[in-house]
């Protein structure tokens, strides 16, 4: 199976709905070292999509008849094997030994008769045995699959939880930086950069929380595939003979990422230069202020800080 | 988060939609799909990948359907 014909049949494969051979065919050739042409990619989008689909449903509570079934089920399997199954072992030894014996009076016949119902008592008590040991197993494989059915449950209301957050955070991040963004006095192209970058689905929001007791926000956005990052501020106060200094922050090294244009009561954008970004994206970011025109190396207090996460 | 996903898979085709529907609530196969709407399995497939496909694109363009 080439990538191509992998991601033809991917959607269907996160639903559940190919062939046993299809199914086989796609897991062997995302089994294979490649290179592939984003197929794993491919299956984990199509996968988070089909893991929301049950949400397409109005909630409704299991209907009488589920219930019912399930303590059947389970009820069923936790009888003891003559409840289940008298045959296997009081039916046999009552009936059979009279019929083998119909016409035998003798001694012979009545070891004959003995050992014939010694043999049958001992196959009942190995069937019953085996009988038991069968069910007790069906009962814990029933057990390990509600359980197992149960954690899963738990596990997908907390990654819905986790997701509903993260969409209500990055929204809320979204309109400040839209807000920023109209406000600020950059070119109508620097605006629609930034839009786009702001739209793009790889592009990450990092919120700088402002160090100390100044009232700033800022959000950058990185976008490491692009090789692109910007910088959107609330008003930042201008300072009498001070900058306000952008870096990033890899391991110890702090990195100049230029000065920011500050003006009164204005949102500030700055755009982070490509080449700083092509080493991957930095630990944190931080805004500093330093002296007019800049410093090679942070010297003055921190007012922005925002750590990107790995 | 429910009504994200009621919504993005009200605005797929019915055609699309009907077939995840039976994909994933009926757990049918795409051959028994094909079979049950009497569609070729051609088109199934296509309305297959490309209702799942779409219904990707709008959670994550929605915020929702990013890596956790």
């Amino acid at each position: 199976m080439t990538c191509a014909e992998f991601k033809e049949n991917v959607a269907a494969l996160a639903l559940g709905a190919l062939r046993y051979e299809e199914r086989v065919a796609c897991e062997a050739h995302l089994a294979e070292a490649g290179p592939h042409e984003g197929c794993l990619e491919e299956l984990r989008k199509v996968n988070e999509a089909s893991a929301l689909l049950g949400l397409s449903l109005p909630p409704r509570a299991p209907g009488e008849h589920v219930w019912a079934a399930i303590e059947q089920e389970i009820g069923a399997s936790g009888q003891t094997p003559g409840e289940k199954r008298p045959a296997h072992r009081t039916g046999a030894p009552s009936t059979r030994p009279g019929g083998r014996s119909g016409g035998d009076r003798g001694r012979r016949g009545r070891e004959g008769l003995a050992w014939g119902l010694a043999a049958a008592a001992a196959a009942a008590a190995i069937a019953g045995v085996l009988a038991w040991r069968g069910e007790g197993e069906h009962r814990a494989d029933l057990e390990r699959r509600l359980a197992s059915s149960e954690n899963a449950r738990i596990k997908a209301e907390d990654h819905l939880e986790t997701l509903l957050a993260r969409v209500r955070n990055v929204d809320g991040e979204r309109e400040v930086c839209l807000d920023e963004l109209r406000n600020a006095r950059i070119t109508l192209e620097e605006k629609e950069r930034t839009l786009d970058l702001l739209g793009a689905p790889t592009t990450r929001l990092i919120q700088l929380a402002a160090q100390g007791d100044v009232p700033y926000r800022a959000s950058a956005l990185l976008n490491g595939d692009r090789n692109e990052a910007v910088l959107l501020s609330s008003a930042l106060e201008p300072k009498q003979g001070k900058d306000y200094q952008l870096w990033l922050i890899r391991g110890n090294e702090k990195i100049s990422a230029g000065l920011l244009e500050v003006a009164a009561g204005e949102p500030t954008v700055a755009r982070i230069a490509p080449d700083l970004l092509r080493a991957g994206p930095p630990d944190a970011i931080a805004v500093t202020v330093e002296p007019e025109g800049g410093v090679p190396q942070p010297t003055g207090p921190i007012v922005l800080l925002g750590k990107v996460p790995a | 988060m429910r009504r994200l996903v009621g919504d993005a898979m009200a605005s797929l085709p019915i055609e699309q939609r009907r077939t995840l529907e039976l994909a994933y609530f009926e757990g049918l196969s795409q051959a028994e799909i094909a079979e049950r709407l009497g569609d070729p399995l051609g088109t199934v497939k296509t309305r297959v990948r490309l209702g799942l496909g779409k219904l990707a694109s709008l959670l994550a363009n929605a915020g929702a359907g990013g890596s956790a």
